[in-house]
């Protein structure tokens, strides 16, 4: 009952708001957070890669979204990959970061061994 | 908080009596993972993402409010779920940051204090060798200037040998010239040197004669010569004829008179000293007048201040 009352609710917002354009931007702003993610590597980390895959994939739907004049729902979709992309990008980084860290700090130790 | 939150949702859920209505899968995995951000490192190094995540979680919320189980509400808390991990993972690598910064800091300590050793070995060294440089220097000044020394104690030497060789050569020399005008004799009291009393003095007085002059010349020549050590006693001696006190005194003025020329040619006063023996210690008889006259006599004798030491502590002589 309720489910059908939010289908209801859901299907007026989105006649409500088939009038709200999606500007062009935004699907740009996805598309460049994807190419940012895929810049740093997150195709070489598993797990990055997976939220890469995900983030393209909305990507490709949101486009069909919109291609069919759904554009509330492509909005949201866009904000999906864009959240996954961004999380590509952030664990890609970590990693390094981490990587970096760990050859310092290895670094370091081989100084001390020198020194001893 | 975590409780707080969880109710929060559930009874607005509930005030809009959509008990039927729970949240959609994703929102619960959104919150989970709020909850999982605010317990990581975002809480210390990314609060910003950490308020974000909430944000949409807020956002999400607000969608299952509104229409539970919509599309919206589904799709916002899959955004939430990846801004909290964002979140998350933006606090590691913050932190990341942070260690990268601390361990490169180590790093160049490290580094530093390696430099820092080995300069101060390299300084230790330098000081090292400068020193062992200044011993051999000043061993090598040392050696060099014990070198000089040994030459010149060996020039000294050779010098001093010299001059010893020359003046026993010119003793040697004096002594042999002397043996022709006087009798020299080596007795166990020293060198005797015996000039006869005629070719001296005047006959019965202390005076003397000015061929006793050359001859003294020659003597005084030689004694001048002598070692330091030497000392000369100038003894005079009369024959027996006449009053004993006599020829004590006469003996005695005439060993003086020699004495006394010597010490103008230049012997030194401490050397020589003269005695009367008078008529004492015949050499020939004085029986006849060969034998008087050499008795008539001065001997000097040239002794080593033991042979002096001996002749001054026992009075009769052979």
């Amino acid at each position: 009952m309720m489910r059908l009352t939010a289908s209801i609710l859901f299907t007026t917002c989105m006649i409500a708001c088939a009038s709200s354009s999606l500007p062009p931007a935004k699907v740009a702003d996805t598309q460049s957070s994807i190419s940012a993610a895929a810049a740093v590597g997150a195709d070489q980390n598993p797990q990055a890669a997976l939220h890469l895959k995900m983030a393209r994939d909305q990507l490709s739907e949101a486009q069909s979204l919109i291609d069919s004049g759904k554009n509330d729902e492509a909005r949201l979709v866009l904000e999906r990959a864009d959240a996954d992309a961004e999380v590509a990008l952030m664990i890609t980084r970590e990693a390094q970061a981490s990587d970096g860290v760990k050859k310092t700090q290895a670094d370091v130790d081989a100084l001390q061994n020198q020194n001893q | 908080m975590k409780l707080t939150d969880m109710i929060c949702p559930l009874a607005l859920a509930l005030a809009l009596g959509c008990a039927s209505a729970g949240p959609t899968p994703e929102l619960i995995d959104a919150r989970r993972a709020y909850d999982e951000a605010r317990q990581s490192n975002a809480a210390t190094y990314s609060p910003d993402k950490l308020l974000s995540a909430k944000q949409a979680l807020e956002r999400a919320e607000a969608a299952h409010a509104d229409s539970p189980g919509s599309f919206k509400e589904q799709s916002l808390a899959y955004v939430a779920q990846r801004k909290a991990q964002y979140a998350s993972v933006f606090g590691t690598y913050e932190k990341d940051r942070r260690d990268q910064t601390e361990a490169e800091q180590a790093y160049r300590n490290k580094q530093d204090m390696l430099r820092r050793n080995a300069e101060s070995q390299v300084t230790d060294a330098k000081k090292t060798l400068a020193a062992t440089w200044d011993n051999l220097s000043s061993a090598r000044r040392e050696i060099a200037s014990q070198q000089t020394q040994i030459q010149k104690s060996q020039a000294d030497l050779n010098a001093e040998k010299e001059a010893r060789a020359k003046a026993e050569q010119s003793a040697a020399a004096a002594m042999a010239s002397l043996t022709k005008i006087a009798q020299v004799k080596e007795e166990q009291r020293g060198v005797v040197i015996t000039l006869d009393g005629q070719v001296l003095f005047v006959t019965g007085k202390a005076e003397l004669l000015p061929i006793a002059r050359d001859r003294l010349n020659q003597v005084a020549k030689s004694l001048k010569d002598l070692d330091d050590d030497k000392l000369v006693s100038v003894e005079g001696y009369t024959d027996s004829r006449g009053a004993d006190d006599m020829n004590l005194k006469l003996s005695q003025d005439r060993a003086t008179a020699v004495r006394d020329y010597l010490l103008s040619q230049g012997v030194k006063p401490e050397k020589i000293r003269a005695i009367g023996r008078g008529e004492a210690n015949p050499v020939a008889s004085n029986d006849t007048p060969e034998g008087r006259a050499n008795n008539r006599r001065v001997e000097i004798v040239v002794q080593s201040s033991a042979q002096a030491a001996a002749s001054m502590s026992g009075s009769s002589r052979p």
